[in-house]
């Protein structure tokens, strides 16, 4: 990898960091989304909330959906390592980028529905809480393009064949396990209540923050890996010196 | 796993390749960050069970008595026997005898089929008595609990056919027998939550 290109993969990983923190602080804190609201919390309790803090809300979610932004360009970055990892052909390092990409969306969408709630809360509660519900299920359950991504990440990661790999294996194989940890999901829908439903332990806690930790863990080692690659290139094409060379 | 208790040759030749690095676990290591990460899903799981058990202890008891016990019992028979073909598979396969780990893999493969078909009954049985996820918090933990260790096992015998082709195929490298390990130590973790889930669903009273 050239040292421009290096340059740009460095960018890239600090913007992944750029997105936890972006979309920590508008989602999570200003959005109060954590811990977040019950799902079985009554239409107008919900909507006094949204009245109440319209104004911090709008500001949230705003900013949460816009730090989604930097989820691509902390994929496209990625992309260009996976390319230099992945063997016989390309086909998952293109299958993390769309992934990764496409994950954008979903949390966007979700900041969108509540966006809506809070542009104007003074509306029927009942609208209120199914813009609510409407976010929380797309957040939930659009795992399926981040599975995608994951996976695709963790294959190619756990089949780099140098001596010291650019990623470590168990980072590979925690974000195969998260992928599919998001399975569960599958019965949130169920629930409006205990640890599996939106605000529950399985359904919340577990897969929100693990993929925080592994994004985070993920751009530390996308960093040092252009820096790697960008050796590897400098050694490949330096010219012989005459002489025996060490190591 | 007797190969990690040799001692590493005193002198090896120029020509031998170098020792093996003893390893402390087996398959790839990587790999035991999945295991670790779902037993601790489990665990969790495990830790809400018995803290709502807790408080609803009359609700619990009541739901296990619904449970059928003799065909939890029967399916603890069958996977420790599994677990038990299948690490006679790798100790066969570590003493290059291919066809003899071909044939316990597939003794391990019907074993895990015959777990999912007693389940598949259970689940039968239950819902035609009125028993749903939704019946009370117990048979949401049950169905739920058992439902993801069942996911597991499908995921493991699919796991294994594969394994077991390659194995037959005995192409020699070193790689295959990692693989063989890694699937191994995937289905005595199955076995091992099972064990888990039974004497905490089915039994605890």
């Amino acid at each position: 990898m050239e040292a421009e290109e290096a340059k740009q993969v460095r960018l890239c990983a600090l913007s992944g960091a750029l997105f936890v923190f972006l979309f920590a602080f508008g989602w999570g804190f200003l959005g109060r989304n954590i811990p977040p609201y019950l799902p079985s919390m009554p239409a107008e309790e919900l909507a006094a909330i949204y009245r109440d803090n319209a104004s911090t809300l709008r500001i949230g979610f705003a900013l949460g959906a816009f730090g989604t932004t930097f989820l691509v360009t902390w994929a496209i970055g990625l992309f260009r390592v996976m390319v230099k990892m992945e063997r016989g052909g390309q086909l998952l390092s293109y299958a993390q980028l769309i992934g990764g990409t496409l994950t954008a969306f979903v949390p966007m969408f979700a900041c969108f529905f509540w966006l809506t709630a809070a542009f104007r809360p003074e509306q029927d509660p009942a609208i209120i809480r199914m813009l609510f519900d409407l976010g929380w299920l797309t957040i939930d359950l659009g795992f399926g393009v981040t599975l995608v991504q994951y996976v695709a990440f963790g294959i190619v990661a756990m089949r780099d064949k140098r001596e010291k790999p650019l990623f470590p294996k168990w980072l590979a194989w925690l974000g195969i396990w998260i992928a599919l940890e998001f399975l569960v999901e599958l019965i949130m829908p169920y629930f409006r209540s205990g640890p599996f439903s939106w605000s529950g332990l399985i359904a919340y806690w577990i897969p929100f923050f693990l993929p925080f930790i592994w994004i985070v863990a993920v751009t530390v080692y996308m960093y040092l890996a252009a820096n790697r690659l960008n050796e590897e290139h400098e050694s490949a094409t330096a010219v012989p010196v005459a002489g025996p060379v060490a190591s | 796993m007797g190969e990690l208790l040799e001692d590493p040759p005193a002198a090896a030749a120029v020509d031998e390749p170098p020792p093996r690095p003893a390893r402390a676990l087996p398959g790839d290591v990587g790999f035991w960050t999945f295991i670790a990460a779902d037993a601790s899903l489990f665990a969790v799981l495990f830790f809400q069970f018995s803290l709502d058990r807790s408080s609803h202890v009359s609700v619990f008891n009541e739901g296990q008595r619904e449970l059928l016990v003799p065909l939890g019992a029967v399916n603890t028979l069958v996977l420790v026997t599994s677990s038990w073909q299948l690490a006679s598979a790798v100790r066969s396969a570590h003493r290059r005898d291919m066809a003899k780990a071909t044939r316990l893999i597939c003794g391990t493969v019907l074993l895990g089929l015959v777990f999912a078909v007693l389940k598949v009954f259970e689940y039968h049985v239950e819902l035609s008595s009125g028993h749903t996820i939704s019946t009370s918090s117990f048979f949401m933990y049950y169905f739920i609990i058992t439902g993801i260790h069942l996911l597991h096992l499908i995921v493991g015998v699919i796991a294994l056919v594969v394994i077991g082709f390659r194995v037959r195929r005995d192409t020699g490298s070193p790689r295959e027998l990692v693989i063989f390990e890694c699937g191994a130590s995937y289905w005595h973790l199955i076995d091992l939550l099972w064990m888990f889930i039974f004497p905490l669903i089915y039994l605890a009273r």
